[in-house]
C-alpha cells in the first residue's frame, strides 16, 4: 500500500489525458450498466411479491379465449385457494400513442384481491370498487402519471372489443415501493354485458395454498381440458411474463453482443492512452529499475495505475447510469418492458468488475513491455 | 494560407500505432451503429414494402389490426356488390375474406414460443397480392387441412417446414408448399383457406376483407364509399397505409441504436481527443516552426481538425466494411401492433452508410476541435524552445 501515493500521483501527471480516458471509460460503463438494467427489467416481473403463489391459465394462442365454465372446474383442483378471470382489454386511452399505453384488465372484482393479495388498498376504496359496475381501480403510480383522482371518469376505446367503457376511478392500490406503475382494473361484468355475454375468459389467475402445489395444479388443470375444444396452458406468472420477452426474439443476444463490442472498443481506447503514458515514462522506468525496483513491481505499478483510472471511470459511469435510469424521461419509460428499469447492486458490481477488466486489459501490454525495459536502453534514450 | 494535406497524411503514417488504434475504435463504433440501424431499417422495410397500392383493407373501426377485428359474413357479401372493385378474368369481384389468428409456435433454435399469424384467405387473396410467390411444393387444397408457410417462417419455427404436420386450432395441417412475399409482412405468415381456419378456430366472423380497387386513382374514393356505407360500419384504409401505421414497431430498436451510438460516440470522441492531444504534443516544435514560417493560427487549427476528421473517416469506412456481412441476415421480432412475429432481414442502405460516415466525421470533428485549438494557440517562442 505504500505505493498507492505513487500510483495516484502518476495517474494525475497528465491530467488531461487521464480525464479523457476516465470519461471514455465512464461512457462505456454507463452504456454497459444501462444495457444490463434493460435486460434485468425484462425479467424483473419474476421478483413480484406473491408471484410464486400465482399461476396463469391461458390458451396456447393468446388471441383465443376459454369458456367461463372452466372457472368452477379449476376452482375444485386441490391446492387452488382463489381464482379470478382476467381479460386483457388493450383499449386506447386518449390517443394511440406510446405515452398513453398502459395495462388494462377487466376482471372479476370480487376475487381480484384474493388472487392479487399483494395489492394494498383501503377497505373503503375496495368496497366502492366492488359495488359499482362501472368502477375502476388503478395503480397509484399510474394514476399519478395521468393525474387521475378518485371520482374521475376514464374513457377507453376498445381495440380488441367493440366496447368503449366509461369508467369511474374509485380507488388506487399500491404494491412494493419499487414496483412498476401497475394497471387499470375494471369489472368483467361491464364488458361482458356490453358484448352480449360471450362468456370468454382470456386468463384465469390462480392463487395457490403453497408454492409446492404449483407443479401438481399445473398438470391437473391442463390434463382436465386437454381433449376439449379449448385446451389450456398453465404456467407460473414469471414464465407467463417471460414468454412475452422471448417474443422479442434474440434481444438478449443483440444487447450482449453490443455490450461486448463496447467493452472491447473502450479497452482499445484506454489501452491507447496507457501505451502513450508508458512510452513517455520509458526513461523513468529505467531509472526506477536502476534504483532496484523489480520488474514485477514495475508491472504492478503501471497495471495498478490503469486499473485505478479505469475504476474511476467505472464508478462515474455506474453512477451516471443509476441516476439516468431513475431520471429516464417518462416518454421512454412508457415503452413496454422499461417501466421497471433500475440499476441494481448486481449491475453495479458487474459494471465495476468490467471496468477493472478494462483497466487490466488496457494496462497489460504497456505494463509488460515496461517491465521488460532494459536499463541501458532506457537510460540511453534522450527524451 | 493552408498547410498542405500531405503534411497530415504523412503524420498519420509516422504515428501509425496510435492512428490505427483510433481508426479501429471509430470503426467499431460505426459498425455497431450500422448493425443496429440496419435492424431497425429491415423492420421498417418489411412493413413499408407490404401492400399493393390498389388494395384496401377493411376492418372493424378502432380495431387497428386485423387480428383484433371482426367482419361479419353478411358484410362481406355486401362489400362484394359495391361498385369500384376490380374484377378478375371471370368477372368475379376481387375481394378476399380473411381470418387472421395468432398461434403460439416454438422457435426451432431456442424452443421459445412466439405468436405467428395464420391467415385464412379466399381464392381472390392470391390474385390481389401478386407479391406472393410459391417457391416450393404446391398450393393448398381447401377442406383437407393443407397449408402453405412462408419460407422465413418454415426456416425458423418448428414443424412448419415442407411436408411437416402442425397442429393449429382443432386440427392437424400438412405444410404442402412454401412461399415468398418479397420481404413483406406476409413473409411472417402461414396461409390456408379461410373456411378451414374458421372451422379450426371456431370463428363465425371474418377478421378482415381485402379488396382491390379498379385503379390507384379510384382507390381512395372506394375506401371512402366503404367507410361511409352505413349498413357496414367498417373502417377501410389503403393496404399501404395500414402497414405503414405499423412501422412504429421499429421505434424502440431505432431508439436503442441511436442511444448506443451516441454514448459510444462520446467515448470514442474522448479517445480521439487523447490521440490528437498526443499528436499535438509530439509536434510542438513543428507547430512553432510552421507558425514562424508564417502559417496563421487558423491554418494550424484547420490542419489539425482535418487530420482528426481524416482519421475518423478512415475509421468510418472500415466500420462500414465491418458491418456489411450483417446485411441480409434474417431475424424476427414481435410486432407490438399485432403481438405477432415479424420476420425481416438486416438491411444496410446507402443512406445508412452515408449517415454512418457523417457520424464518424462528426466524431472526428468533435475529437479534434479542442486539441487543434490548443495547437493553434501555442506561443511561437515557447513552442520553438521545446525540446
Amino acid at each position: 500500500m505504500k505505493y498507492l501515493r505513487l500510483i495516484v500521483k502518476n495517474a494525475g501527471r497528465n491530467k488531461r489525458r487521464s480525464v479523457l480516458t476516465i470519461l471514455s471509460i465512464s461512457a462505456a460503463i454507463f452504456l454497459l450498466a444501462f444495457m444490463q438494467a434493460i435486460m434485468n427489467s425484462f425479467s424483473s416481473a419474476s421478483e413480484l411479491t406473491g408471484a410464486e403463489l400465482r399461476l396463469i391459465v391461458r390458451r396456447n394462442s393468446l388471441a383465443d379465449a376459454m369458456p367461463e365454465s372452466y372457472r368452477e372446474k379449476i376452482a375444485q383442483v386441490p391446492g387452488v385457494v382463489a381464482i379470478c378471470p382476467a381479460n386483457w382489454f388493450g383499449g386506447t386511452y386518449k390517443e394511440d400513442k406510446p405515452q398513453y399505453y398502459f395495462a388494462q384488465f377487466y376482471v372479476d372484482a370480487k376475487t381480484l384481491f384474493d388472487v392479487q393479495s399483494e395489492y394494498q388498498i383501503s377497505p373503503a376504496e375496495k368496497q366502492a370498487f366492488q359495488q359499482e359496475r362501472t368502477a375502476a381501480i388503478a395503480g397509484r403510480k399510474l394514476a399519478a402519471k395521468y393525474g387521475w383522482k378518485i371520482g374521475d371518469v376514464i374513457e377507453l376505446k376498445g381495440t380488441f372489443h367493440p366496447v368503449n367503457p366509461q369508467l369511474t376511478l374509485r380507488g388506487t392500490y399500491t404494491t412494493a415501493a419499487d414496483a412498476p406503475e401497475g394497471g387499470l382494473f375494471f369489472h368483467r361484468e361491464y364488458v361482458e354485458e356490453a358484448l352480449g355475454r360471450p362468456g370468454e375468459v382470456g386468463t384465469f389467475r390462480i392463487k395457490l395454498d403453497s408454492p409446492a402445489s404449483a407443479p401438481g395444479v399445473m398438470d391437473a388443470v391442463d390434463a382436465m381440458f386437454k381433449s376439449s375444444a379449448a385446451p389450456t396452458k398453465t404456467e407460473t406468472e414469471a414464465s407467463f411474463q417471460a414468454s412475452f420477452v422471448s417474443m422479442l426474439g434474440n434481444v438478449k443476444g443483440l444487447i450482449t453482443s453490443v455490450g461486448l463490442v463496447v467493452v472491447f472498443t473502450i479497452s482499445l481506447i484506454a489501452a491507447n492512452a496507457m501505451a502513450m503514458t508508458a512510452r513517455e515514462r520509458f526513461t523513468e522506468v529505467a531509472v526506477m529499475k536502476a534504483l532496484g525496483f523489480r520488474p514485477g513491481l514495475v508491472l504492478g505499478l503501471i497495471l495498478s495505475e490503469s486499473v485505478f483510472i479505469a475504476l474511476i471511470g467505472g464508478v462515474l459511469g455506474t453512477l451516471g447510469a443509476r441516476l439516468g435510469a431513475s431520471a429516464l424521461p417518462s416518454a421512454l419509460r412508457d415503452m413496454i418492458f422499461l417501466q421497471n428499469l433500475r440499476v441494481s447492486p448486481t449491475v453495479i458490481a458487474l459494471s465495476l468488475g468490467a471496468s477493472i477488466l478494462i483497466g487490466l486489459c488496457s494496462g497489460g501490454i504497456p505494463a509488460w513491455s515496461a517491465a521488460r525495459v532494459r536499463i541501458v536502453d532506457g537510460l540511453r534514450r534522450v527524451a | 494560407m493552408a498547410i498542405p494535406l500531405k503534411y497530415n497524411l504523412r503524420n498519420l503514417v509516422v504515428r501509425r500505432v496510435s492512428t490505427l488504434m483510433t481508426v479501429f475504435t471509430i470503426a467499431l463504433v460505426v459498425a455497431v451503429f450500422i448493425a443496429i440501424m440496419a435492424l431497425a431499417n429491415g423492420l421498417n422495410a418489411a412493413l413499408v414494402s407490404t401492400g399493393t397500392p390498389e388494395n384496401i383493407v377493411i376492418i372493424r373501426p378502432s380495431s387497428q389490426t386485423e387480428v383484433n377485428s371482426q367482419v361479419t359474413r353478411e358484410a362481406f357479401q355486401l362489400i362484394q356488390t359495391l361498385p369500384g372493385i376490380a374484377r378478375d378474368t371471370q368477372g368475379k369481384p376481387m375481394a378476399s375474406a380473411e381470418i387472421a389468428v395468432l398461434v403460439n409456435l416454438p422457435r426451432r433454435d431456442t424452443g421459445e414460443a412466439t405468436n405467428v399469424t395464420v391467415r385464412g384467405v379466399s381464392d381472390a387473396g392470391f390474385a390481389i397480392r401478386p407479391l406472393i410467390k410459391l417457391v416450393e411444393g404446391r398450393m393448398f387444397r381447401p377442406g383437407i387441412g393443407e397449408a402453405i408457410a412462408s419460407r422465413k417462417i418454415a426456416e425458423r419455427f418448428s414443424s412448419t417446414g415442407m411436408g411437416e404436420v402442425i397442429r393449429l386450432g382443432r386440427r392437424d395441417w400438412t405444410v404442402v408448399g412454401l412461399f415468398e412475399a418479397g420481404g413483406s409482412a406476409f413473409d411472417s405468415e402461414i396461409w390456408t383457406e379461410v373456411n378451414d381456419v374458421a372451422d379450426a378456430f371456431e370463428r363465425t366472423n371474418y377478421s378482415s376483407v381485402m379488396v382491390r380497387a379498379d385503379s390507384v386513382a379510384t382507390r381512395d374514393s372506394l375506401a371512402n364509399r366503404i367507410a361511409a356505407e352505413q349498413r357496414l360500419n367498417l373502417e377501410a384504409k389503403p393496404e399501404t397505409v395500414y402497414y405503414e401505421e405499423q412501422t412504429s414497431a421499429g421505434a424502440p430498436i431505432r431508439g436503442l441504436g441511436i442511444f448506443v451510438a451516441v454514448v459510444m460516440g462520446f467515448g470514442a470522441c474522448f479517445g480521439g481527443m487523447n490521440t490528437m492531444y498526443a499528436a499535438v504534443a509530439v509536434r510542438t516544435r513543428e507547430i512553432g516552426m510552421l507558425r514562424a514560417l508564417g502559417f496563421s493560427k487558423g491554418s494550424i487549427m484547420t490542419s489539425f481538425v482535418i487530420e482528426s476528421v481524416i482519421i475518423a473517416l478512415i475509421g468510418g469506412v472500415i466500420g462500414c466494411v465491418l458491418a456489411i456481412p450483417v446485411n441480409g441476415i434474417a431475424t424476427g421480432t414481435m410486432n407490438f401492433r399485432t403481438f405477432s412475429e415479424l420476420a425481416f432481414s438486416f438491411r444496410i442502405t446507402p443512406d445508412l452508410m452515408a449517415s454512418a460516415l457523417i457520424f464518424a466525421a462528426v466524431m472526428g470533428l468533435l475529437g479534434g476541435l479542442l486539441p487543434s485549438r490548443f495547437a493553434a494557440r501555442m506561443p511561437i517562442t515557447k513552442a520553438l524552445r521545446e525540446l
